[in-house]
């Protein structure tokens, strides 16, 4: 359900002021969320958003995190890439690198808004918004993208799902996204009512790795818009097939059985679960196509420092 | 080109000699100022000492207030005042039937209901003060639908109301049954349109400023003086004591033509506060307490000749008047029998019942009732095209009005070019070519319009007035009441002052209409100010242009009729004794006249009166002294596996008799055709309890540009001769068949016919699951209105479903 929920009438409430702290770094700002109460500010887009909503007390203080250094860049480790919390929405769906090893996150960040929104949203606030209808947790979870989370105290790692658990004096410092195995392909599809600008009806990802025979290694679906989303489809027994549309067919129906999306504006659930097995067939055929075409073994880069 | 070589002689055809600024794409005479945010708009007002308003509204559709206290929101530091029903002068009031109080008296009849209202030193303040009244409800039961409306032994909305019915009227005109009798071909079928928001880019807002015993109300409205009037009548004083000054408006679309309560409730907070106050719709309360576009469930029923002339035409309809009245009435009016000066019917019959529920009350909105009509006629039309055999375009064109027709309700067709535009619309879509050459799941199909220039409806005069002022610098004021809601209404009438005197629109200005000090208009509605007060105006700038060659032939010593004004210059041929040619410039003669022993300003007064009929009870009489006309079609693509649409293009071929100014006429036809997809294709809510669930633009979506389609837009050539220079009105016409269209496009395409608007991915998704033989899931849930016979997913398959949804 996206978060943009009004809550009960009447209205003409109107939010009181607040207090903005802007820390300089990660440790202050960690400190200042220690003792709960506090609302962490991203790229403000959400907080924008929430402000009009009805009888929903504003949170004070607030504490603005975006322009923290080293969590406003994309590092290249050996076997990952490390998204910066801060990172903007505009900057993962711009980065070619990123593009290249999954097309499926930078279609998912693209696809948010509209270009003046994602040059404010940051990845981070956008996962940490809990929003099932969200487009990057749902690439991310097909990816299978890990959250490296601080507070004062400690650090954790979390699945992206596992946002849900995200505790309020905890910041995620960076999304770490594994390289892709050879031959794997990813593709995001949004289904959108009006076509642009607006929350999903329904949004899915899907990733795909082809082994040597034409069979498939690996794949992976993550449905958002549901009940708990973004969701990991089930797969299990589906690899090893052979990736043909049979295969498609197969896990694109799972998806739409195993999900369970809300009616709203956007369409009844019925609707969507039908747009569900629809769009996840769409993803998962772009995925195959994909990794058909990827390269057997992973490219040489050199090592990339924080851009 | 100048007056005096070229008066408006009649030449063949009826037509005069247009000057040279006629036709041509003059800029916005306001451009600059809105461009570089100078313009003030209604939340720019700023006057010394002033408060904000803020207003308390019903949390439920129907409720009986049993205890109102404000101590705590009066406690709050920076509240100045707060006003309750009991603050008011307990007076109904509304354009036709009043019916609504400006603060509730005792009762609350739908969410958004104003209750109590705020001023303070700041809007934030004043809504924290609005959120500490306490209103104590006593919950009734609320109809929240037309059936629930309708139901025997119904909760009655208004106790002096039997039967939930606001207003009721009906006619047989020529004789129906006879005629069905003769028709080889009837169509019938049900069809019903939505609420749909007017979403203009600025809310509606107000403020107000008393002198003694006056208050003075700055209003981006669309029509100050009639606001004016209901306004004085809210507040239980005389007319005099109430002025009304139009600031910039962003956006008018029906929306800000005076029948919602936030000017009222500003003026009394302003006298109660002895400060000014300004109130400012929030965006959700624009949602929710505004006057949306009346939802009506239209049955049709048409006969025809098997070789395809309309014979009979039957409507039924019933309309969602919401909680209180506003223009609806007016606006069923419209919706029964405009459409008949459409096309040669023989003989119509009409029941129409405007209902009253506990939801929002809707009124005007772009278009006034013909959207509906033709979304359900047109229907019938497409329907009975089949039928017969016959393409549409062909259809349309065997029984189109034409000049001389007169329909069967006496309206009076002057200038029609219905024909022309039913013939460029098709040519500009390639609908031959089209139709010879089909793609699977393409679809295409056309809609025809017709709509007033004006219309006698506030009592019996629908005209305008207007005085130009030649000034001493050489420039000229056109002074009117009837102003500017973002359509070019100023530089159109500027325009037509400047063609008439000589003088470069950039020297004509229009100051906005203020009633202390403009000429009485009824303003910027019913398609009516280029027709109307630009004769009006065209009047008066011929009689100053007269005034002032008498003058400068005194002060040149030639014949008044040998003198033109060309480029603010005066000018006179050469003299009978040798003398070389004359001039003098515009200001200079008009100083001269001024500076002499008895000097006297030249200025010109006219007027113009509609040449229309007031219609009677049954709406019989001819509402407009002019018609414009529209033919639209269009090509979409439905995606077979989701019913996505997406409108490929749309051709528009709009008959508005002369062209004034095209880029503003044009402007006029692209945003209306973009409402019309609107309301055809993306704009609803989620409801639940009598109210949207997200009342903000996150649910309603607005078609973006990503929405629209290619354009083709023409014009006809056309020229009516009681409009000033040839023209008629532009300002709705072309949202009115978009619906129609794209249901017909859509049915083209797949085969499926949505009966509600809007039309759905999911309505067309499940209506092709249905159609085709051996789909996985039967529809089998009966629509929630048979007659309707909308597809609709699976029974018991949606969990949230559509329950909720008023209908």
């Amino acid at each position: 359900m996206t978060t943009l929920d009004s809550g009960p009438l009447p209205v003409g409430a109107s939010p009181a002021p607040v207090t903005l702290l802007t820390p300089a770094t990660l440790d202050e700002a960690l400190r200042l969320i220690a003792g709960g109460g506090a609302a962490v500010l991203g790229g403000g887009v959400g907080h924008t958003l929430r402000r009009g909503e009805r009888r929903r007390p504003a949170p004070s203080p607030l504490v603005s995190v975006a322009h923290l250094p080293g969590l406003t860049g994309i590092t290249r480790g050996e076997d990952h890439l490390a998204i910066g919390a801060g990172v903007r929405l505009a900057a993962c769906a711009a980065d070619e690198e990123l593009g290249r090893a999954w097309p499926v996150l930078t279609e998912a960040a693209g696809s948010v808004a509209t270009g003046r929104i994602r040059e404010m949203v940051t990845l981070g606030g956008n996962i940490a918004a809990r929003d099932d209808s969200h487009d990057p947790p749902v690439a991310l979870t097909a990816v299978g993208a890990t959250l490296a989370v601080r507070s004062a105290t400690g650090s954790r790692t979390l699945t992206v799902p596992e946002a849900a658990r995200l505790r309020p004096d905890e910041l995620i410092e960076h999304v770490r996204v594994p390289l892709p195995a050879p031959r794997t392909g990813s593709a995001y599809e949004k289904f959108l009512v009006r076509g642009v600008w607006e929350y999903a009806c329904v949004n899915v990802a899907a990733v795909v790795t082809l082994e040597a025979d034409g069979t498939a290694g690996h794949l992976a679906l993550a449905v958002g818009s549901v009940a708990g989303g973004p969701v990991a489809v089930d797969l299990t027994g589906l690899a090893g097939a052979p990736a043909d549309a049979a295969l498609v067919a197969e896990a694109a129906d799972r998806a739409a059985a195993t999900t369970s999306p809300y009616g709203d504006v956007r369409g009844s659930a019925a609707y969507k679960t039908r747009m569900i097995a629809e769009f996840a067939r769409r993803a998962l055929t772009t995925a195959v196509r994909r990794a058909a075409a990827a390269p057997d073994r992973p490219s040489k880069h050199s090592a990339g420092g924080d851009r | 080109m100048s007056t005096a070589e070229l008066p408006i002689a009649p030449l063949g055809l009826g037509r005069a000699a247009l000057p040279r600024i006629v036709g041509s794409p003059v800029e916005r005479i306001d451009a600059v100022e809105k461009v570089t945010g100078r313009a003030v708009y209604a939340a720019d007002s700023r006057l010394p000492r002033m408060l904000h308003g803020a207003v308390v509204r019903s949390p439920h559709a129907c409720a009986r207030i049993i205890s109102i206290d404000t101590s705590r929101a009066e406690r709050l530091p920076g509240v100045h005042t707060v006003v309750t029903g009991a603050d008011t002068a307990r007076v109904k009031w509304g354009a036709f039937r009043p019916d609504l109080y400006p603060l509730a008296i005792g009762r609350v009849r739908y969410v958004g209901d104003e209750v109590a209202a705020v001023a303070a030193r700041d809007p934030e303040t004043a809504r924290r003060a609005a959120e500490l009244i306490h209103v104590e409800y006593e919950v009734l039961p609320a109809v929240l639908s037309l059936d629930e409306a309708l139901a025997e032994g119904a909760p009655l909305v208004h106790d002096d109301a039997p039967g939930n019915v606001a207003h009721e009227f009906g006619f047989d005109r020529g004789g129906v049954e006879a005629w069905f009798d003769r028709s080889d071909v009837v169509v019938e079928g049900t069809w019903q349109s939505e609420r749909q928001w007017h979403g203009s880019i600025e809310t509606i807002g107000c403020t107000a400023e008393w002198t003694r015993d006056r208050v003075s109300l700055w209003v981006n409205t669309q029509t100050p003086f009639l606001a004016r009037q209901r306004y004085a009548t809210a507040l239980g004083l005389p007319l005099r004591a109430v002025r009304v000054v139009q600031t910039e408006v962003g956006g008018g679309f029906g929306g800000k033509s005076g029948d919602d309560n936030t000017s009222v409730i500003c003026a009394l907070l302003a006298r109660r506060a002895g400060r000014p106050v300004q109130l400012v719709n929030t965006r959700e309360e624009e949602f929710l307490a505004s006057r949306p576009r009346i939802p009506m469930r239209y049955t049709v029923r048409l006969g025809f000749t098997e070789d395809g002339l309309v014979t009979a035409k039957d409507i039924e309809v019933v309309a969602d008047n919401g909680a209180y009245t506003g223009k609806a009435q007016a606006v069923l009016g419209a919706a029964t029998v405009r459409h008949d000066a459409l096309f040669n019917y023989r003989a119509v019959r009409a029941h129409s019942r405007l209902i009253y529920t506990n939801l929002e009350p809707t009124g005007a909105f772009r278009g006034f009732g013909n959207p509906s009509a033709d979304w359900a006629v047109g229907q019938a039309w497409d329907l009975a095209a089949a039928r017969l055999g016959i393409d549409v375009p062909d259809l349309f064109l065997l029984n189109a009005v034409e000049s001389g027709s007169v329909s069967p309700h006496n309206h009076k067709i002057t200038s029609c070019e219905l024909k022309q535009c039913i013939r460029r619309a098709a040519q500009a879509i390639g609908w031959q070519a089209k139709r010879a050459e089909r793609t699977p799941h393409r679809g295409l199909a056309m809609g025809v319009s017709v709509h007033v220039s004006g219309r006698r409806s506030f009592g019996d005069y629908d005209g305008s007035s207007a005085i130009v002022r030649l000034t001493e610098d050489g420039r000229a004021t056109v002074i009117v009441g009837e102003g500017e809601i973002g359509t070019g209404a100023r530089t159109t009438l500027a325009q037509i002052a400047a063609a008439e005197l000589g003088i470069p629109v950039a020297d004509v200005s229009v100051p906005r209409p203020d009633t202390d000090l403009t000429t009485h208009a009824l303003g910027a509605l019913a398609s009516r100010v280029t027709y109307v007060a630009g004769n009006a105006v065209q009047r008066a700038a011929q009689q100053a242009c007269e005034r002032l060659l008498d003058a400068a032939a005194r002060q040149l010593d030639r014949p008044a009729a040998q003198l033109w004004v060309e480029d603010g210059t005066v000018h006179g041929p050469a003299g009978p004794d040798g003398e070389g040619p004359v001039s003098a410039p515009v200001g200079a003669v008009v100083r001269a006249e001024l500076y002499r022993p008895g000097g006297e300003p030249i200025v010109g007064l006219g007027s113009f009166d509609n040449p229309s009929e007031f219609p009677d009870g049954s709406r019989y009489g001819n509402e407009s002294g002019a018609y414009n006309f529209v033919a639209e079609a269009a090509e979409v693509e439905v995606d077979p596996a989701t019913g996505a649409v997406r409108v490929l293009e749309l051709a528009a071929v709009a008959d508005c008799g002369t062209v004034l100014n095209p880029p503003l006429a044009e402007g006029q036809v692209e945003g209306a055709i973009a409402q019309g997809l609107g309301m055809a294709l993306t704009e609803r809510f989620h409801w639940q309890e009598g109210a949207p669930v997200r009342p903000n633009f996150s649910d309603y979506k607005l078609p973006t540009a990503g929405v629209m389609p290619k354009l083709h837009i023409g014009f006809a050539d056309s020229y009516e001769p009681t409009g000033p220079f040839g023209a008629k009105g532009v300002g709705e016409i072309a949202l009115d068949p978009v619906p129609s269209i794209i249901a017909s496009a859509v049915a083209d395409a797949v085969g499926v016919r949505v009966h509600e608007l809007p039309i759905t991915a999911e309505k067309i998704y499940w209506g092709m699951r249905n159609g085709e033989p051996g789909a996985a899931v039967p529809v089998t849930s009966a629509p929630a209105v048979p007659a309707v016979q909308d597809p609709s997913p699976p029974a018991g398959a949606d969990r949230a479903g559509q329950e909720g949804d008023p209908r």
